[in-house]
């Protein structure tokens, strides 16, 4: 049972987005120092013939081979996984010998309400105390070492903490997710950021070398050389993925750990995690290879779970880097509809008649495919990670009884993070046409795009605060609605698509002088300020006609409230507990 | 090297089984199967991060520890303390070692450790025994266990 859209799920997405973004760059970076190809301006969308396409095709070619290179060996790497985890712990299915352990994991993956997983330890051995849990496609399957042989029987209390915890991986579905983005890190790492790290300096050290170094060189170097500039903005870029899949293993072992709490093991979890900490004290606190989560935070997590509802501005930043990484793509979506339209226009001598009308029609077709993934995406990720940050948010505060008009002002540093986000993204962005790059561009980001899109945000979570919590607030029992879920999603989904991403997109054009695009972004604004009180104003109408229930019964003395209110509140006639909320089990509602 | 004979591990072996006695029961009726599990690779592999895993590097049993401790003090005193007993038998230096770390049976003058050997041993069993995964109490408290039967002998 899923509790509402967790963090895993936007990291993930996260990742591949951000995995795409950088192949994209990367492709621009390439073509760009092999001095092949041509950028294309970010309003110039007008065709100019085969010729164009012509020198469109190398950038479109290291933009389409790197991305396609990527995926591939992700997917390569994720499909071999299992063979390399069996390779590198000399696992293979228990023997007769050890069927007492998958009996004892059997009835605790049944005590936990989720299929049995396989297990696989080495035939022999005695040693290490590890687990991990993987598997392609529905196959889950349970690596153990066979130290744990001992651990079951000495320990018993601890063992099933460890296998909890990796049944919570298989419970909160992230183990494909993780082993896929594990497969995407690496192949971002061998085939984009090592390579970069290699080629880079070489380039910028042959623009020093290659004239006498004196003074006029050096300020030519740090002025004028894109080198220097493209390479900072290169070792940054590539750094998003990692921070990225830092924090996915960080979040993904901090809820299985939860999930592991939740079912009756919070104890031998934190005996582990304890005993580990004071092993710790001896090792060396600095390791830059380590991607483990600290044992630490993890600790205090599992003392302290409401950590988990915090929302976190640092992910919202993240996410509005990554954001101005995916507007980056416009760049490929405008090459590919010019490098068509050339060839569109070549050919269009050789036909007449229908083709003559289809032909603006399949223009318009590619302009609109290429374009639409980049709309998606952006819309996909901010929904994902908004909204997780708002549902958690929300939970928070129906517990702690923290309900008004300052919780709704606190959003405006959510909406500062992604908007600094977003600039910080667009202003690391190799080669982009969609920032500023001349001082008179600077005050209209500044002072109209930056402003507007802080409104915007903020606008938008004002919306999704609100039906959150109109929906969660008479919520009742453990299992969280599907049917509410729903209605939250959908409603934030639509707000994204109607205001939010063309406001985005149509910013990255307004005041460059284009006035088509400028009266689309005036359009758009207007559009906004009319319609989206209208959608608040529905939205709230259908929360109050669907999930609103005005009474509420006490299931101690049978006599009913006026007012749905939050729960685990108590009866105003018996003092009674209302009802279990949903999210929390009572061992954890009793911590708050 | 005495420690890799076989009358070397039939002594390791034996007072193993002593201190898990006292030390960790749990682990006693495993205690053989662990011991025949350390001496098929007596080498300790550091636990590689592995960021996939659930990241336990807890201490599965004691006594691993306890023969690496215990081969640590041999060669300590072979080494250091008792340099010409190098020379003699597998077998004598079995009948002497195990005289020095049996606290029911008195021996001959000429096994006796220094308080400041002692001093040493109790450091060298603490130190290897935190290295192989042991908590700093439990590595005292194997320490004391295992200067006291050499204690008691002298």
């Amino acid at each position: 049972m899923l509790l509402f859209v967790p963090e895993t799920n936007a990291l993930f997405v996260m990742l591949i987005l951000s995995s795409i973004a950088i192949s994209l760059l990367a492709g621009v970076v390439i073509s760009v120092y092999l001095g092949v190809g041509i950028l294309p301006s970010s309003m110039e969308m007008t065709s100019h013939g085969i010729d164009l396409s012509k020198e469109l095709f190398p950038f479109v070619f290291f933009q389409s081979i790197t991305i396609l290179g990527l995926l591939i060996v992700a997917v390569v790497l994720y499909i071999s996984h299992p063979f390399f985890i069996r390779y590198r712990r000399g696992i293979q299915s228990l023997s007769e010998k050890d069927k007492d352990i998958q009996e004892h994991i059997t009835k605790l993956a049944a005590e936990a309400g989720i299929e049995p997983p396989t297990i696989e330890m080495p035939l022999y051995g005695l040693r290490g105390s590890d687990a991990q849990v993987f598997g392609i496609g529905k196959t889950r399957k349970i690596a153990l070492d066979g130290g744990l042989r001992i651990f079951r029987k000495t320990k018993p209390h601890l063992f099933s903490a460890i296998i909890s915890h990796e049944l919570g991986h298989i419970a909160n579905f992230d183990v494909g997710k993780t082993y896929f983005s594990d497969a995407l890190s690496k192949s971002i790492r061998w085939l984009l950021i090592v390579p970069f790290l290699f080629v880079l300096p070489i380039i910028l050290i042959n623009e020093v070398f290659s004239s006498p170094l004196n003074e006029a060189t050096l300020e030519y170097i740090l002025r004028q050389s894109p080198s220097l500039v493209v390479f900072f903005q290169c070792i940054f870029v590539s750094w998003i993925p990692t921070i990225i899949w830092r924090r996915l293993l960080k979040t993904r072992e901090l809820y299985a750990d939860w999930r592991a709490s939740a079912w009756g093991y919070q104890q031998g979890l934190s005996e582990i995690l304890q005993e580990q900490v004071e092993k710790n004290k001896f090792k060396s606190r600095f390791n830059p290879l380590t991607f483990h989560p600290e044992t630490e935070e993890r600790l205090h997590t599992i003392k302290h779970p409401e950590i988990l509802f915090i929302p976190s501005v640092s992910f919202v930043l993240l996410a509005g880097i990554l954001v101005s990484y995916i507007l980056a793509g416009l760049t490929f979506s405008f090459s590919v509809t010019l490098f068509f339209s050339g060839i569109l226009d070549a050919i269009q001598g050789l036909f007449t008649g229908l083709f003559l009308g289809m032909h603006t029609i399949i223009k318009d077709l590619i302009f609109a495919i290429m374009v639409l993934p980049i709309f998606i995406a952006v819309s996909w990720l901010i929904n994902l990670v908004v909204l997780s940050q708002v549902q958690r948010q929300t939970v928070m505060e129906l517990i702690n009884g923290k309900i008004g008009i300052i919780q709704y002002i606190k959003l405006g540093i959510v909406s500062l993070a992604l908007v600094i986000g977003i600039e910080i993204g667009l202003l690391t962005t190799p080669f982009t046409p969609l920032f500023p790059d001349n001082l008179s561009e600077i005050p209209i980001e500044l002072l109209i795009n930056a402003p507007t899109l802080f409104f915007l945000v903020w606008w938008y979570l004002w919306y999704l605060k609100f039906i959150t919590r109109k929906i969660y607030v008479t919520q009742t029992g453990k299992h969280l609605s599907v049917w509410r879920n729903r209605f939250i999603g959908i409603a934030s989904k639509m707000w994204i698509v109607l205001f939010f991403s063309p406001g985005l997109f149509l910013s990255r054009f307004f005041g460059y002088g284009a006035s088509y695009w400028d009266l689309l972004y005036i359009s758009w604004f207007i559009f906004t300020i009319l319609v989206s009180p209208l959608i608040f104003g529905v939205t709230w109408l259908l929360i109050k006609l669907f999930f609103d229930h005005q009474f509420i019964e006490c299931p101690h003395c049978g006599k009913k409230m006026n007012n749905a209110r939050s729960s685990n509140v108590l009866c105003d006639y018996c003092g009674g507990i209302l009802r279990e909320w949903v999210f929390l089990s009572e061992t954890q509602i009793s911590t708050y | 090297m005495w420690t890799n004979t076989r009358e070397s591990k039939e002594l390791t072996r034996e007072i193993t089984k002593d201190i898990i006695n006292d030390i960790a029961p749990e682990e006693l009726r495993f205690v053989d199967d662990l011991i025949d599990d350390y001496y098929s690779d007596p080498i300790i592999h550091k636990s590689n991060d592995n960021p996939l895993g659930f990241g336990s590097d807890l201490l599965v049993a004691s006594t691993p520890i306890i023969i690496m401790t215990l081969n640590t003090v041999f060669n300590f005193i072979l080494n250091e303390v008792w340099v010409s007993t190098q020379k003699e038998s597998a077998v004598l230096i079995a009948s002497k070692m195990k005289a020095l770390f049996n606290p029911t049976k008195k021996t001959g003058a000429d096994l006796q450790l220094t308080s400041k050997h002692l001093s040493i041993v109790k450091q060298l069993i603490k130190r290897e025994a935190i290295r192989g995964g042991m908590k700093s109490q439990k590595a005292e408290d194997l320490a004391l266990k295992i200067v006291g039967r050499i204690s008691l002998d002298n």
